[in-house]
């Protein structure tokens, strides 16, 4: 098991009143696998993909990864621990503007502390997305699919434990999505990349490998395919 | 670190327009306080220099004098200064001593009524006239005086006599008895020092002083010039340990009144204006730096995610604001130079009102800023300061954004 919410609640303060965005939600991951969380808008499938990818903290339970509960550990602890073993990928990209591809990819290496042979791991990452003619061009010189591939290569360039990848597909035409998932699960299958995402389109949830279904902040199927 | 500076380098250039504007808001700031700078420096530091020789570097007085200084009280006088001036002449840093008097008078030309018309009479030697005030350079009329019955005499006091070089005029004072003083003068030469105060003044030569007052060979104050003025305590504290001086009243011009006040006073005008403009440019940077953040957030928030510490983001947006602080540091210098230059040659008036102040704090009339090195190194360390105030805030502010900013989805 890679990483494991154990009995985990979310509860955000909105006022007087709490929003209860996860009640007491266990679910776990392995290595390898291709797991997509769905369910309807506000199930709180983004809540939980933050607190495994941690960039946040639950209310209450435990967040493991690798067997640590890392939901107590300080800032800058937990900053460390994201840098190294977790890649992310959001539904709008997120690349940084005033940087190239090959600069985007970098920077994810750069903020890892992780410098080795940075060069050339940065341009092996973009040719496996098939951006090997993009390196220098900035995002706003990019299409919204070919920036998706860019965030993936910056996902992916650091090696992590497991890349989380919240709605990845929902900015994107079908052709662009579809051949973002292809790419995804292609290296899932080839490398035993960990992929872990969310989303509400019934063809990415067709192409997952295990869906677990989320309601009202508790987990209500959880179903494996071959 | 050096992630940290490509990165805000490339935020430079990522809104040319607002990055141009706020170093515009640095550059004016920069330029104005330059100015202001300089032309406090140009009110203050001549005003000084001239008015710390007029009182003396040094001043050598009866310790009963200086309590009542006030008053000029004659006869708290020095009576025999010539061991005095020979103990004093000759100690290191001193370029001259020379024996003074002033005392109160009313003047009126030969043929008319003494009047209501005041004037400060003073007697020193003609090489105090010349080599300190430089009244020789300062003659709107006339030349100086060479014979005890001969004197200068401002040109404001000279209006309000109704007279001119040429005339007699007859001076009553007060010995330091208390009787009755006159001399009657021939003014050959009209000062014009550029202020109204400063022109109500008669310099006449020790001797004829020393008579009006019945001081003989005496003198109220002994004004002794240094090489430094700014050195002056020092060597004031030196001067206090000759054995002649042990029983006078020994203190620089910066110890005495008005200028021992003066020094702070105008240390807090200068702190005061550049304070205001060093905040008002700050704000502005403050406002722009700001915008940056609230549209970076989400891009904060992802870097947040990939492992960018809080300090780091601190950093970035630091060393935005200071590069932009630097650009409109030496922009600001370089525009606010020749303007100061320009006016150094042209100087500006200041108008009637710098004329009414005290003689002892003497401004004159029209002011040439002064720019020095310090000033522009000044300017442009404070060009940095307005970064600093300015990106303070908001660069504490982007330290809060969280990593789940990148999580939500904006644009
Ligand atoms: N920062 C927040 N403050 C307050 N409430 C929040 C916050 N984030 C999420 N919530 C609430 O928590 C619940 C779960 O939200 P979450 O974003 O996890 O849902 P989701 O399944 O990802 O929905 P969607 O499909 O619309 O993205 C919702 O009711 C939401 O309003
Ligand atoms: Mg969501």
């Amino acid at each position: 098991m890679i990483c494991e919410l154990v009995d985990v609640t979310k509860e955000y303060p909105m006022g007087e009143l709490k929003v209860v965005a996860l009640a007491g939600v266990s679910v776990g991951v392995d290595a390898g696998e291709f797991t997509v969380f769905a369910g309807p808008s506000g199930s709180g499938k983004s809540t939980a993909l933050n607190l495994i990818g941690c960039l946040d903290r639950p209310s209450s339970g435990k967040v493991l990864l690798d067997g640590k509960d890392v939901a107590t550990l300080a800032d800058e602890a937990l900053g460390a621990v994201r840098a190294r073993r977790i890649g992310f990928i959001f539904q709008s990209f997120n690349l940084i503007p005033v940087l190239t591809a090959a600069e985007n990819v970098d920077l994810a290496l750069r903020l890892a502390g992780d410098t080795e042979n940075r060069a050339a791991r940065v341009e092996k990452a973009l040719v496996d997305v098939g951006l090997q003619d993009y390196l220098h061009r900035r995002p706003s010189q990019l299409s919204g699919g070919q920036q998706q591939r860019v965030a993936i290569a910056r996902a992916l360039v650091k090696k992590p434990a497991i890349i989380i990848a919240d709605e990845p597909t929902a900015n994107l035409d079908s052709t662009n999505g579809e051949a973002i998932l292809e790419l995804m699960r292609e290296m899932n299958e080839r490398d035993g990349v960990t992929f872990l995402f969310s989303t509400h389109d019934p063809m990415v949830m067709s192409r997952a490998r295990r869906v677990v279904k989320l309601k009202d902040g508790h987990v209500v199927g959880d179903e494996r395919r071959a | 670190m050096g992630l940290l500076v490509s990165l805000a380098i490339r935020n430079l250039g990522r809104n040319r327009r607002r990055t141009l504007l706020t170093a515009l808001t640095v550059a004016l700031g920069t330029a104005l306080l330059t100015m202001a700078l300089a032309m406090l420096n140009g009110i203050f530091d001549s005003t000084i220099e001239r008015g710390a020789g007029m009182v003396g570097h040094v001043r050598v007085v009866n310790p009963e004098y200086a309590r009542r200084e006030q008053l000029m009280p004659l006869s708290d006088n020095l009576p025999d200064p010539a061991p005095l001036v020979a103990a004093i002449q000759g100690q290191p840093h001193v370029l001259g001593v020379f024996p003074h008097i002033a005392m109160g008078v009313t003047a009126a030309r030969d043929d008319q009524e003494i009047g209501e018309i005041f004037a400060l009479l003073h007697g020193a030697p003609a090489a105090y006239y010349t080599d300190v005030l430089h009244l020789d350079k300062q003659l709107a009329a006339g030349t100086m005086p060479s014979t005890d019955k001969e004197a200068l005499f401002g040109i404001a006091l000279l209006e309000e006599l109704g007279a001119k070089v040429g005339d007699k005029v007859v001076l009553l004072g007060q010995t330091q008895d208390g009787s009755p003083g006159r001399a009657r003068l021939e003014v050959v030469g009209a000062v014009d020092l550029g202020n109204r105060m400063q022109n109500r003044q008669v310099w006449a030569s020790l001797a004829k002083v020393q008579y009006v007052a019945d001081l003989d060979v005496g003198a109220t104050e002994l004004l002794v010039q240094v090489d430094d003025y700014q050195e002056a305590r020092a060597i004031a504290a030196d001067l206090r340990q000759l054995p002649a001086l042990q029983s006078l009243d020994v203190h620089a011009w910066d110890e005495r009144a008005p200028f021992d006040a003066a020094g702070a006073l105008i240390g807090t005008i200068r702190g005061i204006a550049a304070s205001l403009i060093v905040f008002i440019t700050g704000l502005g940077v403050l406002n722009t730096m700001f915008m940056s953040v609230l549209e970076r957030t989400g891009e904060i928030g992802v870097m947040r995610a990939f492992g960018l510490r809080r300090w780091q983001t601190v950093g970035l947006f630091f060393v935005e604001a200071i590069a932009i602080a630097a650009i409109g540091g030496l922009a600001g210098v370089a525009l606010g130079s020749p303007v100061v230059l320009f006016l150094h040659r042209v100087g500006i008036p200041l108008g009637e009102g710098a004329s009414k102040l005290p003689a002892a704090l003497p401004i004159n009339q029209t002011i040439y800023p002064v720019l020095t090195p310090q000033i522009l190194l000044t300017g442009f360390t404070l060009g940095l300061t307005m970064a600093l105030v300015g990106g303070l805030l908001p660069a504490w502010r982007a330290a809060g954004i969280e990593p789940v900013e990148a999580m939500r989805h904006r644009r």
